[in-house]
């Protein structure tokens, strides 16, 4: 083969299991890959010397016919899986230097499956962020460039920026993310590549950095929807260690890869909310919709009145629930601790010098809305939002099996764009966080470009624990649209 | 909502987050932003409505009382920025 | 059972102040490993050895709920006849503090598992009143902080910290020092009783805060203080002693008691101020994310209602009742579970041999030897009930041996000496050593008449009018008899014999 990182993770399963090249080669690929492209700054740390020896254990395994689900194949972890005796920073300077002890139920499974780890991707700290721009070990670069812009860097959306950047710049066949608002969707989207955050409760959360506990929930990027079904497979299953772990069944996701989705209903939710959209998303998701019904869907309209509001009650819950889950970072018992004389002043300046900007802020509204006398006003009214979102979402799918949306409002935009004002940032994730404010699947595949020539990404959401709907509908888009964005990636940049 | 001098004050002593005098009014300003944009919940009629703090479907699965998870003291203290005969050590706490 | 009307008025204080106390008391449950780890609780380990990832708040670390203790949570629910909630839920409840690892305490805020209930408190034989419990909640305990290993640092062990905590809340339905140290006591009997919490007051298995304040009677509740963390019913007591004299030098100085937190320090006993109301930590409860709502069955509240041991309450009313013991003696049983089982299995053992109910008498020995002599070997050698050399079938047979008049009280304290050194059993000791009693009439005749010729010129002295003499051919006799003579008959023998003249 001539270039191995241009291989699905499927084609690549395949090639190794008929012997047609090694997990070392592949593996070595993707290292010297991952090395010529260290500009993009998608890894925080590389195991090159771990992968190596991984891979070479699964040719070992390939040859004796012990094989397993991912035998072989080189991907990638979001530094918020805490792998054992490696560096785990969720991207922060708090965790700058800290060694787990232990391994994360997500890629504990990937390990014993045989995936091969190329090393852990950069984030947004704390996977707080929608663009990967606030990571304290730099910004990640989107590989794609805007037509009328060569020269411009472009962020790779966020928090799991790192890995969509990887995923697309052909780094890894595949890596996980986390997905708390939209951390897997968006970066997907604006990258071009599929990306599945699943039920709540479908992965477990045990050794996943925790950003906000009732919304994180671990998903997958990959170059298809058939790659993501099958990461998404291994990467799914109860866990006992986890309380909100769900003690349900895993479906064989790659079998509803290429089936029929006659008699699908499609529901589309309309209203002003999604009339801000830029046209050529509106256009996308008319021709989705299109695609849709001529494989045999039927499309309606559905209300969702409360929906538009989920952003809203994402930016009470989240950051509740983040100031309490960041506690633990006090510099005591691990990670970074600033020089002081008391006690008072460790936890002061360490967690003004340890976290960033942007952590300290939603870590500042969170115990603002929890506080006393704010409490009633903000958080226990957002999450009374929140039970009428949830039951928007079950009146739909009464009459619907999943409901087309976009994933974001907009295409990448430029590192350093929506900075200046937080809640212009914090509006990238209003189509993504209806999904995790009810804990449902969804998925974000891309469709086509922008007029800039930049990927976009359509999202699909289904009922608790349908993924298999997602995946698909997924496939339908994925080949009716016809763009191979980690192939055009390349001519781009 | 207007976030005052003295409310930004006290979250960084609830967050245990320092911020310095010349940051505060920065800092309150970007906070009452987002309390503004979070505030259009106001719209929405909740009377009657019960919070909903968790989407989970899961039970709580309740663990059998055993001991499983011990005896790691060179892991828990391992990370430690400072630490002596296996404690974590801090600056003394005046109480 | 039923809950108690406090059927006596409470003193007022100085004349004319009323103290009204309510406790917050933190008991450790008694289980094998944490609330929400599997690491263990046992008392005493080398620092930071007993602790998890979990326990320790390392990042992705999620609890996971033990069943024991949500069990033992039921358990005292309904030993404290409280309602039980099938719907409780985790919050948490945010400082920082360097012991308290997350920077939250796991705690129930909102939704409690046990709701309200109630424990009668006895004060004396007359005195009794019924206390209403609030709630009861599960909890974490915190580590500790060990600030005197070095002069400017402060060392911290996390061994201590996910242990489970019940929460114990009652109304402010204490009206003195001596009612709150009292529900203290009954409390910590009744948990025991339980198998709940072991009470062990030294290694802070039982901790109280109290809430004091002070008003005239008939006057809406005083402005309450909260002294906290006291691990003894007497310094609850000096606590509470210095808090109300504190409070009414206040009022009747025309100043006002502030809402407080207050520290007591046992070396002074006396109690000083942490913070005020305005100073009132903000903790930020909110529903635990990491933990979905707990959901009980009735029926699992049913099956471990089934295992709930009689309460001593109960026991102290049968007691006396159906045995006529004293209230002394029946409090003094029942205060320790283990003392109860002790002493029942004497009475089932007697039961079984006699084939009927024990009678009020022997009902009275039985405790009489228990609380009286067995406990006083014990406490000579240090040992526990639980590691006693007489067991309750050797200490019946004793008894017997004694109502049958096989030997006297006076040889059966021998015996009781031989066997508690030897293990033999008492019928044993009596039979190896000869020691039974002599019955027969002849016998004691033969030994009285020498005594008398022995001692003509007093027993013509006792003729006279000496009566004190008396007593001293019982004591002749009795050394004749080698002590085994029965004393009644001797007196009886003694009377006659010295009444005509020989």
């Amino acid at each position: 083969m001539n270039n191995l990182t241009e291989l699905t993770l499927s084609e690549a399963r395949d090639l190794l299991r008929a012997k047609k090249i090694s997990a070392a080669e592949l593996t070595a690929a993707f290292l010297k890959r991952i090395e010529a492209k260290a500009c993009w700054n998608a890894f925080i740390t590389v195991t090159g010397d771990l992968a190596l020896a991984q891979a070479k254990e699964s040719d070992t395994r390939l040859a004796r016919g012990e094989i397993r689900a991912l035998e072989g194949l080189p991907i990638a972890y979001k530094d918020l899986f805490c792998t054992k005796g490696v560096r785990t920073t969720a991207g922060s300077r708090m965790l700058e230097s800290f060694i787990p002890p232990y391994e994360s139920g997500v890629t504990q499974r990937l390990k014993d499956s045989g995936a091969v780890m190329l090393g852990k991707t950069n984030m947004d700290e704390f996977a707080m962020g929608s663009a990967n721009v606030n990571s304290c070990f730099g910004s990640v670069i989107n590989p794609w460039k805007a037509k009328d812009n060569p020269a411009q860097d472009l962020v790779p959306g966020g928090s799991s920026g790192g890995s969509s950047a990887a995923v697309v710049g052909r780094l890894c066949l595949g890596a996980t993310g986390s997905d708390t608002g939209g951390s897997v969707r968006q970066p997907a989207a604006y990258t071009g590549v599929v990306g599945i955050k699943p039920t709540y409760g479908r992965c477990s959360r045990w050794g996943m950095v925790a950003f906000a506990s009732s919304l994180d929930q671990a998903g997958a990027l990959a170059k298809s929807v058939k790659d993501s079904a099958i990461m998404l497979q291994v990467m799914s299953g109860y866990d006992p260690r986890d309380s909100t772990s769900a003690n349900v069944g895993v479906p064989d996701f790659e079998k509803s890869v290429g089936q029929s989705i006659k008699g699908l209903k499609v529901g589309l939710p309309g209203g002003d909310w999604i009339d801000q959209c830029d046209d050529s998303i509106k256009t996308m998701i008319g021709n989705a919709a299109a695609w849709l019904k001529s494989a045999g869907a039927e499309a309606l309209d559905v209300s969702m009145p409360h929906i538009k509001h989920s952003l809203e009650a994402y930016y009470i819950i989240a950051p509740a629930e983040a100031s309490t889950n960041l506690s633990r970072y006090d510099g005591v018992r691990f990670g970074f601790r600033a020089p002081a004389e008391s006690i008072g002043e460790i936890y002061q300046n360490t967690r003004r010098e340890g976290l960033g900007a942007e952590v300290r802020r939603r870590i500042l509204i969170g115990a603002y809305v929890l506080s006393a006398g704010h409490i009633e006003a903000y958080y226990q009214r957002a999450q009374k939002v929140r039970a009428l979102i949830k039951q928007d979402f079950s009146d739909a799918f009464s009459s619907t099996d999943i409901i087309l949306m976009p994933t974001a409002p907009s295409g990448a935009f430029a590192i350093g764009e929506k900075q200046n004002d937080p809640v212009t940032m914090y509006l990238n994730d209003i189509f993504t966080v209806p999904a995790n404010i009810a804990g449902l699947p969804a998925i974000s595949i891309p469709a086509g470009v922008d007029s800039r020539g930049l990927p976009l990404g359509i999202q699909l959401i289904a009922s608790s624990f349908n993924e298999e709907a997602l995946f698909k509908a997924g496939c339908v888009i994925e080949s009716s649209s016809g763009f191979v964005p980690w192939r055009e990636e390349e001519a781009t940049s | 909502m207007k976030i005052s001098d003295q409310d930004v004050l006290k979250i960084s002593e609830l967050a245990k987050i320092k911020i310095l005098p010349n940051e505060v009014p920065q800092i309150a300003s970007e906070l009452e932003k987002i309390l503004e944009f979070v505030e259009q919940l106001n719209e929405i009629d909740c009377s009657g409505i019960e919070p909903l703090s968790t989407v989970t479907v899961a039970q709580a699965y309740e663990r059998q009382d055993v001991v499983d998870d011990n005896n790691c003291l060179d892991d828990i203290v391992g990370n430690a920025p400072e630490q002596s005969s296996g404690m974590f050590v801090v600056p003394k706490i005046v109480e | 059972m039923s809950v108690a009307q406090r059927n006596y008025t409470p003193a007022l204080y100085k004349g004319n102040w009323e103290v009204v106390i309510g406790m917050e008391v933190h008991a450790q449950v008694i289980s094998q490993s944490k609330l929400f780890s599997g690491a263990s609780t046992t008392f005493g380990a080398e620092p930071n050895s007993q602790v998890s990832f979990v326990d320790a708040a390392f990042p992705g670390m999620l609890p996971v709920i033990n069943t024991f203790c949500v069990d033992q949570a039921i358990k005292t629910g309904l030993g404290l006849n409280a309602e039980i909630n099938l719907w409780s839920r985790f919050d948490r409840k945010n400082y920082f503090y360097p012991d308290l690892p997350s920077g939250y305490q796991i705690s129930q805020f909102y939704n409690p598992i046990i709701g309200p209930g109630w424990i009668n408190v006895r004060l004396d034989e007359a005195k009794v009143f019924g206390l209403r419990i609030n709630h009861i909640h599960l909890e974490q305990d915190a580590g500790k902080s060990f600030h005197d290993q070095h002069p400017h640092k402060s060392y911290i062990d996390l061994n201590r910290a996910g242990v489970a905590l019940m929460e114990i809340v009652t109304e402010p339905d204490m009206r003195s020092k001596e009612e709150a140290s009292a529900f203290l006591r009954i409390l910590r009997t009744t948990l025991r009783y339980l198998g709940t919490c072991d009470g062990n007051m030294e290694e802070g298995s039982l901790r109280s805060d109290v809430n004091v304040s002070v008003r005239r009677p008939d006057e809406t509740l005083g402005t309450r203080v909260e002294v906290k963390n006291i691990n003894s019913s007497r310094f609850v007591e000096q606590a509470i002693e210095f808090e109300v004299s504190r409070q009414i030098d206040l009022i009747e100085n025309g100043k006002k008691v502030i809402q407080e937190t207050r520290l007591f320090n046992s070396s002074s006993g006396e109690t000083k101020s942490m913070r005020s109301k305005e100073d009132a930590q903000d903790y930020r409860y909110m529903p635990d994310p990491d933990l979905p709502p707990l959901i009980l069955s009735a029926e699992r509240v049913e099956s471990i209602r089934r295992t709930l041991p009689e309460l001593p309450d109960k026991k102290l009313t049968w007691l006396q009742e159906d045995y006529g013991l004293s209230y002394y003696d029946a409090a003094l049983i029942t205060s320790e579970c283990g003392n109860a089982a002790y002493y029942e299995e004497c009475l089932a053992v007697e039961a079984r041999k006699s084939g009927n109910k024990v009678s009020n008498e022997k009902a009275k020995m039985l405790a009489n030897w228990f609380t009286g002599d067995l406990f006083a070997y014990l406490n000579k050698a240090g040992l526990d009930l639980g590691a006693s050399k007489i067991s309750p079938a050797y200490l019946v047979e004793l008894v017997d041996l004694v109502c049958d008049d096989s030997i006297s009280g006076k040889i059966a304290k021998d015996v009781f000496d031989i066997v508690w050194s030897g293990g033999e059993s008492p019928v044993a000791v009596v039979e190896r050593q000869g020691m039974r009693q002599i019955t027969d009439s002849a016998a004691i005749e033969a030994a009285i008449s020498k005594v008398i010729d022995q001692n003509q010129d007093k027993a013509q002295e006792y003729r006279n009018g000496k009566d004190k003499l008396f007593g001293f051919f019982v004591g002749q006799v009795m050394k004749e008899t080698g002590g085994k003579a029965n004393p009644n008959m001797v007196n009886d023998i003694l009377k006659k014999k010295l009444s005509v003249d020989s």
